[in-house]
């Protein structure tokens, strides 16, 4: 693949409606898109490179780490869905002034990325948009146990 | 396609449960790291199974007790399943005295259920799919029962007669828990399997 085919892949993933992120063995962003940098607030330039514990001071590093060795070690995607977990990263919500909720609810993927040796030495996040989901489930639970 | 009855020879049981004999070699090693448990390395059954012996094979499973279940779909190269998890609600508390899964701090039945079944379905599927050489993408997986009679964990809206039951049973070692994972693949998915492992025996 020639530099020329990696621009419209690169404009995709900027533009996707999904938030992807690749962190390194010490959790630095090396690639952050446009959903990321629109809905955190933080654009890609000063999310290179710094931590993610440094952007996010809230999450909880034990449980994160958790989470990323059990990718790493069975070399398989891990998931975290919204009913457990409302969000990994507290992110804003797609609908600031009709939205029902302050931040985003969450699917998450934890992708582990194998170099040429067979190792996994960086993560990918996939993050995505569950709030209307959740909304929806938690309003017709309300109306049931009101 | 769908209606014509499906039949499980003795070689394809045998080639069958020799690829998941391997995925599971595969996979205990990697549970043992990650928990820092010795797991029992489950026989896989193999079965050809009917809808009606799906419900019957579920309910067995689970005797009477209330039970929670993940079910996670899965496709790639034409090969496509789901696999569900189940637990009782006894197996999930003897499970949250254990490391390395859940939250043990809040104690959060939800995440302890979920990390259980991405370890043991994603350790088990990882295995399945280097073997055949395959690319699997799996669904978010979805926590179909918590707390609720069997009854209630399957669909009966949907379409399908016949499938293959992989039905594997972890055990953990000095532990009452009894996790039963089921591997269901569609009819049509067969014949690539059969395909794919040719290439394995030759």
């Amino acid at each position: 693949m020639s530099l020329a085919d990696i621009h419209p892949i690169l404009d995709v993933i900027h533009n996707l409606d999904v938030g992807i992120i690749i962190m390194d063995s010490e959790r630095r962003i090396e690639l952050w898109n446009g959903f990321m940098a629109n809905h955190s607030r933080i654009e890609a330039e000063q999310a290179l490179g710094v931590s993610i514990y440094q952007l996010f001071p809230e999450l909880d590093p034990k449980w994160f780490e958790q989470k990323v060795k059990q990718c790493t070690i069975i070399q398989n995607q891990a998931f975290v869905t919204w009913e457990q977990r409302s969000y990994v990263l507290r992110l804003h919500n797609d609908r600031p002034i009709t939205g029902q909720s302050d931040f985003m609810y969450q699917n998450v993927t934890f992708l582990p990325l194998i170099n040429h040796k067979g190792e996994v030495d960086r993560i990918g996040l996939i993050i995505y948009d569950a709030t209307a989901l959740a909304s929806a489930r938690l309003s017709l639970a309300n109306q049931a146990h009101p | 396609m769908a209606d014509q009855e499906l039949i499980l020879d003795e070689d394809s049981r045998d080639l069958y449960q020799e690829l998941l004999n391997v995925a599971m070699g595969r996979a205990a090693d990697m549970l043992a790291r990650l928990l820092n448990t010795f797991i029992e390395l489950p026989i896989p059954k193999v079965n050809l199974i009917a809808r009606s012996e799906l419900d019957m094979a579920l309910a067995s499973a689970a005797g009477k007790k209330n039970v929670s279940a993940v079910c996670q779909g899965f496709m790639g190269d034409a090969i496509s399943g789901e696999a569900l998890l189940l637990l009782t609600d006894a197996d999930i508390n003897d499970l949250i005295t254990l490391g390395g899964i859940g939250d043990q701090d809040s104690r959060n039945e939800l995440e302890l259920l979920m990390d259980t079944a991405n370890i043991l379905i994603g350790a088990c599927l990882k295995g399945f799919s280097e073997q055949l050489d395959i690319h699997l993408t799996q669904s978010q997986p979805e926590v179909l029962g918590h707390h609720q009679p069997i009854e209630r964990l399957l669909n009966p809206q949907t379409s399908w007669t016949q499938a293959l039951a992989i039905e594997i049973r972890y055990r953990l070692e000095n532990r009452a828990a009894n996790i039963e994972l089921l591997l269901l693949f569609t009819s049509g998915s067969l014949e690539i399997i059969n395909n794919k492992a040719q290439y394995l025996l030759e």
